[in-house]
């Protein structure tokens, strides 16, 4: 197993290396301008002066150079030196900096991470913790009145986008809702909220409520149904009637017995979902105004911003490949069959 | 064993019916027999004969929905199977009666040791503990005939061959010294060599062991080679019961002569062809009002269609088969 996932964590290094040149080649090559969102005012050659100054007319081989450069050997050392207090020589060398606010592309994203984290990384939880049960129920009591509605919520988070769910509950909870009651909550949520003492505690669960609430739908939706199909796969099956046959308790047949052999597939599922916890909450971040991860690249994308947009791209490119070697790693674990040395 | 004993396990009028879309299908009908302690019986039929829904109705191994055991008793240890509670049922279950299936490949649990599943029904119903539950386990493993048992209970079960794994089914079905072995098929799944090391075995266990052991099977070879007492099932029917000899030597079910004609003969001259019984099993829709097997019966006359045999005493002792003709006489039975 420790071979295996040292060879494989060694065949990341080119694997990420050529997504980053993709990555890097698609956002240099689509037509956007580095200059286009400053005001109309500027003229053209000051619009040359700026572009030549943030690098962006070096060819693009020089260009990529320089963000390689950037990404691997500069920042880390930063961070570093942040962390332990270490002097590596960094002072002077030029960071990694996004071509709109001129600061530092790690800070930013270090600024929006714990955003992104506490609400989308609460949503999953909250999803995977409500999905598990009602998978696993639904499966038991197939075509029972539970599974029928099961079924339909189901469906309902698949279909419905979260840029209407997210408006839907808007509409309820902040519109319809008078604000005095206590069932009223935030549409808007302030991501300058420090939580300090119980009440600050009680406004942040509450202004967490709806964006987690909209995107833990969608992830139940999605892991009910795969936790649902796998327990069925596995009812059936002629271990169980062993198990029955042996005397042992039925709860005990369906939770160790069957959920034990279901769980492989979710939670290789469940693993690979998590890198999408950074990337994947772009609309429903839009949707309530919390500036994290997501929005930070969509305004990255309109302002024509390479080096923004290229860094949390490639990082999500990183988690997900990452996530995926841990989905291989978790198999092997739950699964005595697989063996990979 | 006595010819008069008590039997450990006695059966009488087991009804079980699946509901499905198309009306209820009635896939074991009025099954009496009885088993006694120490006794192999063998039970006999085709594929959907009701073999295996019988057994499983004994033990409340049926689905519920939509398996129903309508009526019947099944008394085992001075008490009816079918109405005690599910609680003391599951202690009766794995505890007293022992289930080995067809399939050992798929039977066994993948994701868990064989040691964990062997030690499983001995701490549910023996209450044991761990070291004990462990001790035991080796014992068992011993006992089918497993070497390095010690070392082999930390293995999964993908790491033992067809074989090996019938015989840690065996283990975990012996576990708690049942009274009675059901083996539902458990050597059709393996191959020749295989299946007549499992015969041997098991042979061997009884002797050792003193339970009583019913063996489904739909090899006739097998059951002649170690069954005491034959029960021939049809169309969810028990059609014809028998010593072992006597059955082989004596049959008075044309499904029964029909079964045995089948059986391709290693001696003398090459069959040209192999024998088949013409037609289809019923469709098991409704309650029986005729005799199941009319369609395929050379002997079939008015009666039949008429009225559902019930068994009646045959030929010597403890035979006993349900056909309104009368093959002794060579003609139907009167009364």
């Amino acid at each position: 197993m420790f071979t295996f996932t040292l060879r494989r964590l060694i065949l990341t290094i080119p694997t990420l290396l050529f997504i980053s040149f993709v990555i890097f080649m698609i956002v240099k090559l689509s037509p956007s301008d580095p200059t286009g969102n400053l005001p109309l005012t500027i003229p053209p050659e000051v619009r040359e002066q700026i572009r030549e100054a943030l690098g962006a007319n070096d060819s693009l081989i020089v260009q990529y150079g320089r963000w390689l450069e950037q990404f691997f050997w500069i920042e880390p050392r930063v961070y570093l030196e942040r962390t332990f207090g270490w002097d590596l020589g960094t002072e002077g060398e030029i960071r990694l900096l996004s071509y709109q606010t001129r600061s530092p592309v790690m800070d930013l994203i270090m600024q929006r991470m714990p955003q992104t984290l506490w609400v989308v990384g609460v949503a999953y939880l909250v999803g995977i913790a409500i999905a598990l049960p009602i998978g696993v129920i639904s499966a038991y009591k197939q075509y029972s009145v539970f599974d029928q509605v099961g079924t339909f919520v189901s469906m309902v988070g698949f279909s419905v986008p979260p840029f209407f769910s997210g408006v839907v509950v808007i509409v309820i909870f902040s519109v319809l809702i008078s604000s005095d009651s206590i069932f009223w909550l935030p549409s808007v949520y302030d991501t300058t909220h420090e939580v300090t003492d119980w009440e600050s505690f009680k406004y942040q669960f509450r202004q967490m409520i709806m964006p987690v609430m909209v995107l833990a739908l969608q992830i139940t939706a999605q892991i009910s149904r795969f936790t649902r199909a796998s327990m069925l796969d596995n009812l059936n099956q002629d271990y169980v009637r062993t198990a029955r046959a042996k005397g042992v308790r039925e709860r005990t047949v369906v939770l160790l017995h069957v959920l034990r052999n279901s769980m492989i597939p979710v939670v290789t599922v469940i693993a690979l979902g998590i890198p999408s916890i950074f990337g994947g909450a772009i609309i429903t971040e839009q949707v309530f105004k919390v500036n994290g991860l997501g929005q930070l690249l969509i305004i990255a994308i309109q302002g024509g911003d390479v080096p923004t947009v290229q860094t949390l791209t490639f990082i999500f490119a990183i988690l997900i490949v990452l996530f995926n070697l841990i989905a291989d790693v978790l198999y092997g674990i739950l699964d005595p069959r697989i063996r990979y040395d | 064993m006595p010819d008069g004993a008590l039997p450990v396990l006695d059966v009488r009028d087991l009804k079980t019916v699946f509901k499905t879309r198309s009306g209820e299908v009635h896939a074991v009908n009025s099954v009496t027999f009885d088993v006694k302690p120490g006794e192999l019986l063998g039970v006999v039929g085709e594929s959907g004969s009701g073999k295996s829904v019988t057994m499983m109705s004994l033990i409340g191994l049926l689905p519920s929905p939509p398996a129903d055991v309508k009526e019947g008793q099944v008394l085992f240890g001075g008490q009816d199977l079918l109405k005690i509670n599910p609680n003391d049922l599951r202690h009766v279950r794995g505890g007293e009666i022992g289930f080995v299936f067809q399939d050992p490949m798929t039977s066994l649990n993948p994701v868990f040791n064989v040691g964990f599943q062997i030690m499983e029904p001995l701490r549910i119903h023996m209450g044991l503990n761990k070291s004990q539950a462990r001790a035991r386990a080796v014992e068992l493993l011993e006992l089918v005939g497993i070497p390095d048992a010690g070392r082999r209970l930390k293995d999964y079960p993908h790491q033992f061959s067809g074989g090996m794994r019938q015989r840690v089914m065996i283990a975990i079905a012996l576990a708690c010294d049942p009274k009675v072995l059901i083996a539902d098929e458990p050597t059709t799944a393996l191959d020749v060599t295989i299946q007549a090391q499992i015969i041997e075995l098991v042979k061997e266990l009884r002797e050792k062991l003193g339970m009583a052991i019913i063996w489904i099977t739909h090899d006739l070879g097998v059951i002649a080679g170690i069954a005491d007492r034959v029960m021939v099932m049809y169309g969810g029917q028990v059609v014809e019961q028998a010593p072992v000899r006597e059955l082989f030597g004596n049959p008075q079910h044309p499904y029964t002569r029909a079964l045995l004609q089948t059986i391709p003969s290693v001696r003398g001259a090459r069959a040209e062809k192999l024998n088949v019984i013409e037609g289809q099993p019923p469709i098991l829709a409704g309650a029986p009002t005729a005799c199941p097997f009319r369609d395929r019966c050379p002997q079939r006359f008015e009666r039949c269609d008429a009225e559902n045999p019930v068994r009646r005493a045959v030929g010597g002792a403890g035979h006993d088969a349900a056909c309104h003709y009368d093959f002794k006489a060579g003609g139907p039975h009167v009364g």
